[in-house]
């Protein structure tokens, strides 16, 4: 893939000038996961920083440990405090979702901030039809609904 | 050139630096004055790329750099991998090699960035990158256009774009009479135009073509970049523009485009078939652009066939 099909002129020379350097590294901070019962067969959980592949399969895994303890049908996880879902954290929430198909309990995501938001619009990456929730009282209110209607 | 003492690049070895790597992004993108959405962005396409030479190469390295004009802010992704086989097909939402993916990697970069290059390294692998801009000073640019269906409700086929590029530069055109059905897929061709697409003669080639395919042979098209300092269009069938720059002033590029050299303050006008315009534009710097378009077609246009016509504007910079 070229710039442009002719060269640009000097005076237009848009190559990259100046390399940024990046402060000293922190190292990754990364928040231990919780998962509460929230209300009667209703599990909660707020995911916190990048979900890479060994997170996801800890969130995974403390979430169906949490499940079977519980009995629940219902889990919400909040990504309130999540802010960036690229495509690969999308997928993995998909998958997350799918696992907990499988064992009978429905997924609701809430608290996607609307930059999140705008910015998966724009590049196209999605949830799919998975259930949201625009924060978590309206996610309990959804579970109050589904509750309400069998 | 390495502005500041700390690392200039960031090794891409494991997912788990990936968060690190964000931050350190996420942090010089606010301090360039990104806005939340762009920030957002940049560490999107970064966080896309990143992966991928982790996922898919080796030796993956991460550079942040500052754009010529100063305007932008460019990730940039090394690796020593297998490289892109297919370019045209990893763009495309739903093409992945893992069956761990979405599969809409790149196209969300593609989507993500304002600016995207991705080529070959020497020696194996690929580098890209992905730039972002500053918004245009709203106050410094205005745009308008103007027409309508002028023989009693028929639909004006006819369609204006203007889009911010690199920061510091407009790209506009348009593009008209066109069927029907061809002119949402022209509206669509515009939105999805490869962002690093800059060349007014290559775009309007681009787009004659696609009307073509959709059966309009003779379509109108007019492509203009203004840069800071200087003014390329190209046109086709019988669209027409016009400009301060009078006739000898302008001169014709490699690519068949016109360029002119402009001050701070530049006018353009351009039009569909059939619009007279003057020769020289001379607009009063108090006039508003919307009033410019709405007399320079009541004056220009004829009454019985679609007429749209674009007028855009940059003012000089006010002093502090």
């Amino acid at each position: 893939m070229s710039s442009t099909n002719t060269p640009p002129s000097a005076s237009h020379d848009r190559s990259d000038e100046e390399t940024i350097a990046f402060s000293q590294r922190r190292g990754s901070l990364q928040a231990p996961m919780v998962v509460n019962e929230i209300a009667d067969g209703c599990l909660y959980s707020g995911l916190f920083g990048r979900l890479d592949s060994s997170r996801v399969k800890s969130v995974t895994d403390r979430i169906l440990e949490s499940v079977e303890q519980t009995d629940c049908e219902l889990i919400i996880l909040d990504m309130a405090n999540i802010d960036m879902i690229d495509s690969i954290v999308a997928n993995h929430i998909l998958r997350i979702h799918e696992t907990l198909r499988l064992v009978g309990v429905e997924t609701i995501l809430c608290g996607i901030s609307p930059i999140v938001a705008q910015t998966m619009v724009a590049t196209g990456i999605s949830t799919g039809s998975l259930r949201v929730a625009r924060n978590l009282k309206r996610a309990l209110q959804q579970v109050a609904n589904l509750r309400a209607n069998g | 050139m390495n502005r500041t003492g700390g690392e200039p690049a960031l090794a891409l070895a494991h997912e788990e630096d990936v968060d690190d790597v964000l931050a350190c992004i996420r942090d010089a993108a606010m301090r360039f004055g990104f806005d939340e959405l762009r920030i957002n962005l940049l560490t999107t396409a970064a966080s896309e790329l990143a992966m991928n030479a982790i996922r898919h190469a080796r030796d993956g390295r991460l550079q942040l750099a500052r754009t010529a004009n100063g305007r932008g802010l460019t990730v940039v992704v090394e690796d020593r991998g297998p490289g892109i086989t297919d370019l045209a097909a990893a763009f495309e939402d739903g093409f992945t090699t893992r069956d761990d993916g979405l599969g809409v990697g790149l196209g969300a970069v593609r989507r993500a960035a304002e600016r995207l290059e991705i080529r070959p390294r020497t020696g194996g692998g690929v580098r890209a990158a992905a730039t972002l801009f500053l918004p245009l000073p709203q106050e410094r640019f205005a745009h308008a256009s103007a027409g309508a269906a002028r023989d009693g409700g028929r639909i004006n086929h006819t369609t204006t774009f203007v889009r911010e590029v690199d920061g510091d530069s407009l790209l506009f055109g348009v593009i008209g009479p066109t069927p029907p059905d061809a002119l949402p897929r022209a509206c669509e061709r515009i939105e999805s135009l490869p962002t690093e697409e800059r060349d007014p003669s290559a775009l309007v080639a681009t787009l004659q073509q696609q009307a073509r395919r959709r059966g309009c042979d003779d379509p109108d098209l007019v492509v203009g970049l203004l840069r800071p300092d200087q003014l390329e269009i190209a046109t086709c069938g019988g669209a027409i523009w016009t400009t301060a720059a009078a006739q000898p002033e302008r001169e014709t590029t490699a690519s068949g485009a016109i360029r002119v050299a402009t001050n701070h303050d530049c006018t353009i006008a351009c039009a569909t078939r059939g619009v007279r315009l003057p020769e020289v534009l001379r607009v009063p710097a108090e006039l508003h652009c919307d009033d410019v378009a709405e007399v320079l077609l009541e004056r220009g246009a004829p009454r019985d066939r679609d007429s749209k016509l674009l007028v855009v504007r940059r003012l000089a910079e006010v002093a502090p």
